[in-house]
């Protein structure tokens, strides 16, 4: 399958983060998730990155909260017993929801095209990052996959021990975490200390002309249209 | 006569100055020798491997104090350092902490693409050595659907392939079924046959004992052995039972006559009868057919290769999964169908990587999380001393021994009927499994069922009751001499043809 080149997708994710926290309107913000929010929902769920997803939704509990308690304000639009739920309380709760939407969306897009060698090539060799913030971003992406196995066996054992599968209660995303906290930094310093071992120090960026495929160029005119219409969006 | 170039003198070393993990190791090595250097968990093998080059000094903010040359490089300077990756070649204890690429034809050429090789000898020479290492048929798929054996090869694909002068290998068989142990072990005595110089750091030295040069023995960091190969044959039964006395494995395990454990106690505890399970998404059947039928007491080892189906059947018997066909019951229920903590107090899964299984941020909190009562508790502390000394701690802040204890405790806490265990002497040297075969037997006694599933004969040996055979999701009960077989015949078996 021909895929874009790491760098056109690197760059597609960080403009459309970018524009994430441009966008002010629910409109603007619709505009970036409409194709954003469906494609790496669908590539995350497809390359096994679920918990990542999973994570997403249950972090929108403390979201909600959070908007209940700073921005509940305006018109009464639910009434739950003694809890009275205000407009700013949903239109700042699907606001934030929508911005971290497109944000997860496009990352997850990125991370199941990329290939990490040739993302460290391409950083290196395209964009002229340092070689150190490009290693430490592609094995960044390489260890999601290990920590996607990680989670699914820390939720194994959880069950057994009488917790719940998924993290609910800060509590929870404590104990969740902890493990995989562990398990990741350990993992971390070893790969270092062996590409340490393999030559990293001495490894020199190969400069590489971009020639941009017809994907690339698709996925750069796809971006062009999203800041276009959040542009015009933008007008009165 | 070889001349010597590799000089080790280490006055100390360690991660903060003043407080030494290793000192006093002295040794020299000519091209083409093979140093074995062994001793218990946490004697200070790997701090070795990291001082010597280099990586604690110039890395880690760590300190070697002494001297060091390999092949005329100081990788105690910066710019000496610089040099170890063209000249050394270093296989870590663990793939999963080394791979740093999605696959095996990217993780060979990272090394090469560091080392300033033209794309057309990274093409070449990649693909070379994932052909000489077996791997060329996978050379593009993910790492991490790589078995065991695999990935190790790969590690000494992405170590070997700018052919080094010093090859380093920490714990080569570490995790490896028998298969995986004996082509490490093929790999290694050609490597020495091509005139490698070669340091292989293990605590199963009965492995590598006849291909050693010299023989290092560390214990609690420092040197109390160093010998060459005359003295190892001469010597032979002296230096192994010296060994075994550092905890270091160096015999041929023996069945033991009485093993005092699998005192049935008649009850059923574990029914499986013809069950078949296959994952989601999957066409193929990873269990198939299994039958298992145990009584509490019995202590029931499974061995096979990687991926035939071990790990699997311990969930399926831990009620995490639900089979696609068959009957399971544990102490009579479905597994599957127990909930919350009702499920611990029946059986009860011990995974091989004990961080897995934490939940809190002490040890107290850990044990107090089973619902012990405190003067329980007390008791349980006043037999494991080392356990009150770090109660406050983290259970992240253990050594790798203490961890896999803590597991096994929490496990016993929670007074399950049986136990369930994935590879638990992984890592342990020959005293931390001592302590474990002793910790089965007390808990057979009380009338549990424990079940390990394992490649370690040692524990085969010295704690199995029933002992069953698995091979591509098929489960046999076997006589425990075949059992033994089934594990040493590919290792012994190939080394002598």
């Amino acid at each position: 399958m021909i895929k874009p080149r790491p760098s056109t997708l690197f760059i597609y994710g960080l403009t459309i983060t970018i524009l994430a926290f441009i966008a002010r309107s629910l409109e603007q913000l619709l505009v970036i998730n409409v194709v954003n929010a469906p494609l790496g929902l669908f590539l995350g769920f497809k390359r096994r990155l679920r918990i990542f997803i999973i994570l997403f939704f249950i972090g929108l509990i403390g979201l909600f909260i959070n908007a209940l308690v700073f921005t509940n304000t305006g018109n009464p639009v639910i009434t739950l017993s003694f809890i009275i739920i205000r407009e700013g309380a949903l239109l700042g709760f699907a606001k934030v929801t929508l911005r971290l939407l497109a944000i997860l969306g496009a990352t997850l897009i990125f991370i199941t095209q990329v290939n990490v060698r040739e993302f460290i090539k391409s950083l290196e060799g395209e964009l002229r990052l340092p070689k150190d913030i490009a290693f430490a971003t592609a094995i960044g992406l390489r260890m999601l996959s290990i920590v996607e196995r990680d989670s699914r066996e820390i939720q194994l054992t959880r069950i057994q021990r009488g917790f719940r599968k998924y993290p609910i209660t800060p509590g929870d995303i404590g104990s969740y975490l902890r493990p995989l906290l562990s398990l990741g930094i350990e993992r971390a310093t070893w790969i270092g200390i062996a590409a340490e071992l393999r030559g990293y120090a001495l490894r020199k960026p190969r400069r590489v002309k971009i020639k941009l495929s017809k994907i690339d160029v698709i996925v750069y005119s796809l971006l062009a249209l999203q800041i276009l219409l959040l542009f015009i969006l933008f007008l009165p | 006569m070889n001349p010597i170039m590799i000089i080790v003198k280490i006055k100390e070393a360690g991660f903060r100055e003043g407080k030494p993990v290793i000192s006093g190791i002295d040794f020299t090595l000519a091209p083409g020798e093979l140093l074995l250097i062994v001793g218990a968990s946490g004697s200070g093998k790997t701090t070795l491997i990291l001082s010597l080059t280099g990586v604690l000094s110039n890395l880690l903010n760590g300190y070697t104090n002494g001297e060091i040359r390999l092949f005329n490089v100081d990788p105690l300077t910066p710019e000496g350092f610089s040099k170890i990756p063209r000249i050394v070649g270093v296989v870590l204890q663990d793939p999963d902490k080394q791979i740093a690429m999605p696959t095996p034809v990217d993780e060979v050429a990272f090394t090469l693409e560091n080392l300033g090789y033209s794309d057309d000898d990274i093409r070449e020479l990649t693909l070379n050595s994932l052909k000489h290492l077996g791997l060329v048929h996978k050379a593009y798929s993910s790492t991490e659907n790589l078995s065991g054996g695999e990935k190790k090869r790969l590690c000494i694909a992405a170590s070997i392939v700018h052919t080094p002068k010093l090859l380093i290998f920490d714990e080569p068989t570490a995790n490896l079924d028998p298969w995986g142990v004996s082509e490490t072990i093929s790999y290694i005595r050609e490597f020495k046959e091509k005139g490698h110089t070669i340091m292989v750091i293990e605590h199963k030295a009965r492995y590598f004992l006849d291909l050693a040069d010299k023989l290092l023995v560390i214990e609690n960091g420092k040197q109390v052995l160093f010998t060459g190969k005359e003295q190892i044959r001469r010597n032979r039964d002296r230096i192994v039972n010296l060994l075994e006395g550092y905890g270091v494995d160096s015999t041929t395990p023996k069945l033991r006559e009485t093993r005092n454990t699998g005192i049935s106690k008649g009850r059923v505890t574990v029914h499986v009868e013809d069950l078949w399970f296959k994952y989601p998404l999957s066409e193929e059947f990873v269990l198939k057919n299994v039958n298992l039928k145990l009584n509490g007491g019995e202590v029931a080892v499974i061995v096979g290769p990687n991926g035939s189906g071990k790990t699997t059947l311990l969930k399926i018997i831990a009620g995490f999964y639900k089979p696609n066909k068959g009957l399971i019951k544990v102490t009579g229920t479905e597994p599957y169908r127990i909930k919350g903590r009702d499920r611990a107090k029946a059986v009860f899964y011990v995974p091989q990587e004990p961080d897995y299984l934490f939940v809190y941020d002490s040890v107290y909190k850990e044990l107090k999380a089973s619902g012990v009562r405190e003067d329980e508790l007390k008791s349980l502390l006043d037999s494991i001393s080392w356990l009150k000394r770090v109660l406050d701690e983290s259970p992240y802040k253990l050594s790798h021994g203490q961890r896999r204890w803590l597991t096994y405790t929490i496990a016993k806490l929670y007074d399950p009927k049986v136990i369930l265990f994935d590879e638990p002497s992984a890592g342990l040297d020959n005293k931390l499994l001592k302590g474990y075969v002793e910790w089965v037997r007390n808990v057979s006694k009380e009338g549990k069922t424990v079940i390990i599933a394992t490649h370690d004969v040692r524990l085969v040996c010295d704690v199995a009751s029933k002992t069953f055979i698995m091979k591509n999701g098929t489960i046999e009960e076997v006589p425990l001499p075949k059992a033994v077989e089934f594990l040493e015949e590919p290792v012994w078996g190939s080394q002598h043809q």
